[in-house]
């Protein structure tokens, strides 16, 4: 039975419909600059249908809901980008600093090195000089300090990582937590059958963040709770959230991360964290290991050769003193180096011949020798060529870094613009449909002014 | 494909931090005059020159080596110069005492003289070269001729000193003892006996001296020759120590330097997309639909 308080229902549902859509619509335009904002659309739909004799007619529109508009694939692409991309990005900060920083990419320690053996080159000229040894004994003391100085920088940069690794402990846990309780609020909200639309948005920019910082993998279960693990080890399950730790240990007091009970430092495959561990656990302490072993060739083979010569003194002191305080191992030999301390006290000690005469420089041109020869790596290298290949390791570390950087960053670039283009909000059609909705909610307006029109008529007419 | 103002922000900002990057390049190309100014722009370039720059540091000190040691070939030969005139000088004091006109009043000259010609002998045969005597062989602080009681003693040893000029060449960088003094016919040993020879008409002591001399003289220039050519070798070494630094220079250069006219323009056009990507971002912002509306 059709009646024209009917027809004024289906006005009165337009105009409400409408304007519900130009709120949406407002909405978008407003939030045009929020990061992680998916873009909404009222749908709208025709209301029931009434039948009449002349068929089922409609009887306006409803809102049957507002959705978001998300592509989850390519949220979840994202979210993996985000990670090789912050990963490289870590990776790429601390090798411009060892390359920046550190005495063994500039030119410190190799000049070093030059100037050790060139003084016994110096050396060989006038071995009874007293100036040349104790100027020997200062470019030895210039070059220990040198390892020194290198091995400190190298662990410096190491301390500097663990301390950003427990920093991204830290904010893992406070995003941890937040997803989960956005998990406990987006239950209570969708309970009644709506969708929390910002609620929604808002994990999702969580999940991004996590996603910088480790690699996760996630699900969301029926009750739209999301549940987030990394390395095998659950993060949030539902509103129960497991926090990371991160917990120091010896020998160097870096920490380890814990999950439960389960040391996953070494398993994590991907954000902040893992560059951060890789840099502290592998790439540096590579290098570490480099300038060890370089720092303990100098010391041995400068002593082999040393302790065959002859000092100063009178008698000549037998066999000739070690030039370098042994070490013992190579590990940490850089950060030990250092000249024996009788020698540094009197350059008589210095073993420059092989005789006891006080010319003789048979044994510092043999330890000037030692500069040029390829003694190490199994006869293939000097020990500026050791430099060389160490600076030539770290650069090329360095570039890749910074090669995989820029490209996850295209690739991030173009995903995020992919999932603008799905999510994102348009200026453009936002305004289309505000005009579309305006002029919907105006040609309402009219609708039932036309109406009330007729029912004024009918009412003046038949009343009369 | 929608297009919305966070896309076109972001590529607008990566664009222009793109093009900015290229002009901070360009601009530290030409202010550092290196194109390869840290490790990761060339990881090849930059382990090739710091190579390179070791062996020119130990070239360098090759060079200095050797600059010192033909200083000391140098005094070797003038000393050497000087010893042979010594004993030109006795050879005619020799002749003059043999001439058969001598009084002893002349003779006890002609003795003096040759006492004199010793005595600068010895002093020769003392020459230092920065504070090293050249002729003691190893024991290079001991003066090596003593004059004990009129006859002359040697302190020094017959070790050979050697230098190394460049990464292949080693060589013996003094006269020894041996090689010159010592004889048979010992240097001293002859100028020793002469005066007393010649003080006593000794005519057949003199002859036998002054043949003697003949040949240290013969010696002294065999010495004078190894001298010679060892500072021959020294400068031929030297100028290819320095050509082989020049040639390393230039390979360095080659590995690590800016192409500034490449540079500069890379700046230009840089500088170009830098104004152009923001000419062009400031005339799509003014495109939206909302400003045609009323």
């Amino acid at each position: 039975m059709q009646t024209l308080f009917g027809n004024l229902e289906v006005g009165r549902k337009s105009l409400l419909a409408q304007q519900l859509a130009l709120q949406v619509t407002g909405n978008n335009i407003a939030n045009v600059n929020t990061p992680g904002y998916t873009r909404q659309r009222a749908v709208l739909a025709e209301s029931l249908a009434q039948d009449t004799p002349a068929g089922p007619i409609g009887t306006g529109v409803d809102v049957q809901t507002v959705e978001s508009v998300r592509d989850q694939f390519l949220e979840a692409r994202l979210g993996s980008v985000i990670q090789d991309s912050s990963r490289e990005d870590a990776v790429a900060g601390y090798l411009n600093q060892v390359q920046s920083v550190s005495a063994v990419s500039q030119a410190g320690l190799r000049d070093a090195l030059s100037r050790f053996f060139n003084s016994f080159s110096a050396l060989a000229t006038d071995a009874s000089s007293l100036p040349l040894r104790s100027s020997l004994i200062s470019a030895a003391q210039n070059l220990t300090t040198t390892f020194q100085n290198s091995a400190q920088q190298l662990t410096e940069i190491r301390e500097n990582a663990d301390a950003a690794i427990v920093d991204a402990v830290n904010q893992i846990n406070s995003l941890t937590a937040r997803i989960g309780s956005l998990n406990q609020q987006i239950t209570n909200t969708e309970f009644g059958g709506s969708h929390a639309n910002s609620l929604r948005d808002e994990r999702a920019e969580a999940l991004n963040q996590l996603a910088s910082f480790i690699d996760i993998h996630y699900y969301e279960a029926e009750d739209g709770t999301l549940s987030v693990s990394t390395a095998g080890q659950s993060l949030v399950t539902a509103n129960f959230v497991q926090a990371l730790r991160a917990q120091q240990t010896a020998p160097y007091g870096f920490s380890q991360i814990i999950a439960g009970q389960t040391d996953i430092t070494g398993s994590i495959q991907g954000g902040r964290l893992s560059g951060l561990v890789q840099v502290r656990d592998v790439i540096v302490p590579n290098y570490q290991a480099d300038l060890d072993t370089l720092a303990s060739n100098v010391i041995n083979q400068i002593n082999t050769v040393h302790t065959g010569g002859t000092d100063l003194q009178i008698p000549p002191t037998s066999p000739a003193l070690d030039f370098f305080n042994p070490v013992s191992g190579t590990a940490g030999a850089a950060r030990a180096i250092s000249v024996n301390a009788v020698i540094a006290g009197d350059a008589r000690y210095i073993a420059a011949g092989r005789s006891g005469a006080p010319g003789d420089n048979a044994n510092a041109l043999a330890l000037a020798d030692l500069g040029n020869q390829r003694i190490l790596a199994s006869g293939t290298q000097t020990f500026a060529d050791a430099i060389a290949s160490l600076q030539s390791r770290i650069g090329t570390d360095a570039q890749r870094a910074q090669s995989e950087l820029e490209t996850n960053n295209a690739i991030r670039t173009q995903l995020e613009n992919s999932r603008d283009a799905v999510s994102g909000v348009s200026l453009d059609e936002e305004a289309v449909d505000l005009i579309k909705f305006q002029r919907a909610y105006q040609a309402s307006a009219k609708y039932i002014s036309v109406i009330d029109q007729l029912m004024e008529d009918i009412v003046t007419t038949l009343g009369a | 494909m929608r297009i919305t103002p966070s896309m076109q922000n972001r590529n607008f900002l990566e664009n222009i931090d793109d093009a900015k990057a290229r002009v901070d390049k360009a601009q530290r190309e030409i202010s550092s005059g290196k194109r390869v100014n840290q490790l990761s722009d060339d990881p090849f370039a930059a382990s090739q020159a710091s190579r390179i720059a070791s062996v020119m540091s130990v070239n360098d000190q090759l060079i200095a080596n050797n600059d010192l040691l033909r200083s000391k070939l140098e005094l070797t030969d003038s000393v050497l110069q000087s010893l042979n005139e010594t004993i030109d000088d006795a050879k005619s004091i020799a002749v003059q005492a043999l001439s058969g006109t001598t009084t002893p009043e002349s003779r006890s000259a002609l003795a003096a003289a040759m006492e004199g010609a010793r005595a600068k002998a010895l002093s020769t045969a003392s020459a230092q070269f920065d504070g090293t005597f050249i002729f003691s062989g190893t024991l290079t602080s001991t003066e090596p001729f003593q004059d004990s009681g009129g006859t002359v003693t040697f302190h020094g040893n017959d070790e050979p000193l050697f230098m190394r000029l460049d990464r292949t060449t080693v060589i013996k960088t003094n006269i020894t003892n041996a090689d010159l003094f010592a004889g048979p016919p010992s240097v001293f040993g002859v100028l020793d006996s002469l005066p007393a020879a010649i003080e006593a008409n000794d005519t057949s002591a003199i002859r036998a001296g002054l043949s003697d001399l003949e040949l240290i003289a013969n010696r002294i220039n065999t010495s004078a020759a190894v001298i010679g050519s060892d500072i021959q070798l020294v400068d031929k070494v030297q100028s290819a120590l320095k050509s082989h630094n020049l040639a390393l220079q230039s390979e360095s250069s080659r590995l690590t330097d800016a192409d500034l006219v490449e540079s500069i323009s890379s700046l230009n056009l840089s500088n170009e997309a830098v104004s152009v990507t923001l000419q062009a971002q400031s005339r799509v912002q003014q495109l939206s639909l909302i400003d045609f509306l009323h």
